[in-house]
């Protein structure tokens, strides 16, 4: 039996302006489900809201992981009961080694490793994704790159091994080549039996990993849902006739917020 | 010990009576202590409303040197004793043998880079200082090991330690200072090191205050650089209640180095007032000084920093930095660091920026399953990164390491890295 992420009518405000509209949504562990949609739909706040962001207000609704609600819990305890974020934008803290952050959160997840096997592991994932081995010891995405951002959370990915990653718009500002190698380490931790959900608005990163189910979100909502054709549905048509099936003005769709 | 109870009976904000080297005081010094004694009972006690440099440390308006027993035993203790030339006698001697065997070497150099009229303080250090350690290092020699000095002070003391650092032509060492104190109750400490840097000498000199709770530092590091010469500081304020400390040099010779970076870790009521010069006299000379503090709770940190350049100092490189993290809402940093540029071809920068722990970076530490306190931990031991990263691999940037990990734990301890939720 696969475990479930259960996210079950969830409503969510970010300072008092409501953003999320009540979203159904499941995802088991050894699936890869795709979430789509136009900008402003709601998806990164949602990813955000599953993993505990403090702005992101939880109103209504649940998110339930394994059975049991998260709501309430801080994030790193979220992230020790399994689940994971990658951020579209990461966050560079400057002074923080990359080393010395993997090994912090490694500590935080109860995974902590022998310094050798630590190094070994964190050694392959970088050439893995085909970034230097000096990224070690440069301060964690401080003046990195977007595209080398976006390989250090898969790096991070494959290093923390949790059981539910949301991956918001990794795919974003990578080149075709980036976008390969990050596409790889996706299906790699995917063979582990890890449940994913890709965050996106572009078709591109779906060409390298086929996802077992395709949702479709607008207006802070999940307006449709299907297998990986629903993919080429969107690219063909984009999403007007879906958002015309769900009765949504094109304003509506776009929102306020952004993402 | 009678004439211990009278100079402690006398010591106070007008007056003091001079303490004799033990060992026997050439005249020399006799003289000096005159001198200092006039500059004290002609100087007024620092005062928050009238002095510019004590404007935020209003501390000073209550302290009293008459409410504390001047220390008695030796201010000062070397920890390994390095093995090294520096004459037969190793690099450190005792200052009143060193100045008894040849006052006309030593005597003229005990007051010259700070004279008794600079301050008040360190006019009471010199009317004060019982005893001292001599650094010198013969022209051309390399003492290989750190030079580990620790300064004591107990609970209910004053203690006056008087460092004096002569680095001949082209020699070089490493010096550790401390000033320390294991007692938490009341302390006062009032060091004054003199630095002397010949032609093309280099000195790196780490200095750490870890005093007790309610120890009070009242310091003065003065250096003079000759041609050539480089001056590496870091320094650590890690301890005590309050303090001000001076870190002042005379980049005196052509081509000389002053780099420095240094660090104040604050919480409950703690205020670190560091006051620094850097005085550009000569050509072509380079001063580089860093300070990060983070405060936490109800402490404060203040720092002035000058840049000064003398007419005849061209093409001087001048840089100073200071940057601020709050860590409560309570905490507070002053930062004021100046130019004063008499020269016309030369580059002199300043920065300063005070900031708090961005919300961002504690919500992707914690998402990746590091709890917030830890978050907070490694935020701020990265906020210090450059000031470690400055010192060379291997046991100074341990030294530094160090420093951090202390402060750290000094925070976590009194609760600071988890008490404010912001």
């Amino acid at each position: 039996m696969p475990d479930l992420l259960e996210i079950q009518g969830l409503e969510v405000e970010v300072e008092g302006k409501r953003i999320l509209q009540g979203v159904d949504l499941t995802v088991p562990t050894g699936e890869v489900h795709a979430l789509m949609g136009p900008n402003g739909a709601g998806k990164t706040s949602l990813g955000y809201a599953v993993m505990g962001h403090p702005k992101y207000q939880v109103v209504g609704g649940d998110v339930r992981w394994k059975g049991e609600s998260v709501l309430g819990t801080p994030p790193e305890q979220r992230a020790r009961r399994g689940l994971f974020l990658s951020l579209q934008y990461p966050t560079a803290i400057p002074g923080v080694t990359t080393a010395n952050f993997l090994r912090s959160a490694l500590k935080g997840l109860g995974k902590e490793l022998p310094a050798r096997d630590f190094l070994k592991m964190v050694r392959e994932q970088l050439a893995l994704l085909k970034m230097d081995q000096a990224f070690l010891s440069r301060y964690i995405n401080d003046n990195f790159s977007g595209g080398e951002k976006k390989r250090m959370e898969i790096v991070q990915l494959a290093v923390l091994r949790p059981e539910m990653a949301i991956l918001d718009e990794t795919d974003s500002g990578l080149d075709v080549d980036a976008l390969r190698t990050v596409a790889e380490g996706v299906n790699r931790v995917r063979s582990s039996g890890m449940g994913v959900l890709i965050i996106t608005h572009y078709q591109r990163i779906l060409e390298y990993i086929t996802p077992d189910r395709v949702h479709v979100m607008a207006a802070g909502r999940v307006i449709a849902s299907g297998g990986a054709e629903l993919v080429s549905d969107i690219e063909r048509t984009g999403y007007d006739p879906l958002l015309r099936a769900a009765g949504i003005e094109e304003a509506e769709a776009a929102g306020a917020v952004s993402g | 010990m009678a004439e211990l109870t009278a100079r402690s009976a006398q010591l106070g904000r007008e007056t003091a009576v001079p303490a004799t080297l033990s060992g026997g005081e050439p005249v020399a010094v006799t003289h000096l202590r005159e001198l200092a004694l006039a500059a004290y009972r002609e100087a007024p006690w620092p005062s928050s409303s009238r002095d510019e440099d004590w404007r935020r440390t209003p501390q000073v308006d209550r302290l009293d040197p008459a409410s504390f027993r001047p220390l008695e035993g030796p201010s000062w203790e070397l920890g390994q004793p390095p093995a090294t030339p520096g004459g037969s006698e190793g690099p450190v001697l005792e200052l009143g043998a060193a100045l008894s065997a040849d006052p006309a070497r030593w005597a003229p150099l005990l007051g010259s880079v700070a004279p008794p009229g600079l301050r008040k303080l360190v006019a009471l250090n010199t009317v004060l200082f019982h005893d001292g350690a001599l650094v010198q290092v013969p022209r051309g020699q390399r003492v290989p090991a750190p030079i580990r000095l620790r300064h004591r002070v107990g609970e209910g003391q004053v203690a006056f330690p008087r460092t004096l650092v002569v680095l001949e032509e082209g020699a070089e060492a490493t010096i550790l200072e401390e000033w320390v104190s294991e007692d938490p109750g009341p302390s006062l400490m009032v060091p004054v090191t003199e630095v002397i840097l010949g032609r093309g000498a280099r000195l790196t000199h780490l200095l750490s205050q870890r005093l007790g709770e309610g120890g009070v530092l009242q310091s003065t590091l003065r250096a003079r650089q000759l041609d050539g010469s480089s001056y590496k500081v870091g320094f650590a304020l890690l301890g005590g209640l309050w303090g001000k400390s001076y870190l002042e040099v005379e980049l005196a010779g052509e081509g000389s180095e002053f780099r420095s970076a240094g660090l104040c870790v604050g919480h409950g009521a703690q205020h670190f007032d560091v006051q620094t010069l850097q005085d550009h006299l000569a050509r072509g000379a380079v001063s580089d000084l860093l300070y990060r503090a983070a405060v936490a709770e109800r402490s404060r940190s203040v720092f002035a920093g000058l840049i000064r350049v003398e007419e005849g100092a061209q093409k001087t490189n001048a840089y100073v930095q200071n940057r601020n993290l709050l860590l409560s809402p309570e905490a507070k940093a002053d930062s004021n660091p100046t130019l004063e540029i008499l020269a016309n071809d030369v580059r002199c920068t300043h920065g300063t920026a005070a900031g708090r722990i961005d919300d961002e970076q504690l919500f992707y530490c914690q998402s990746r399953g590091i709890t917030r306190e830890e978050a907070r931990r490694l935020v701020v031991e990265g906020f210090f990164a450059d000031v470690v990263d400055s010192f060379p691999e291997g046991e100074l940037r341990q030294e530094a390491g160090g420093w951090v990990l202390s402060a750290l734990d000094g925070l976590a301890r009194s609760g600071a890295l988890s008490s404010h939720p912001g």
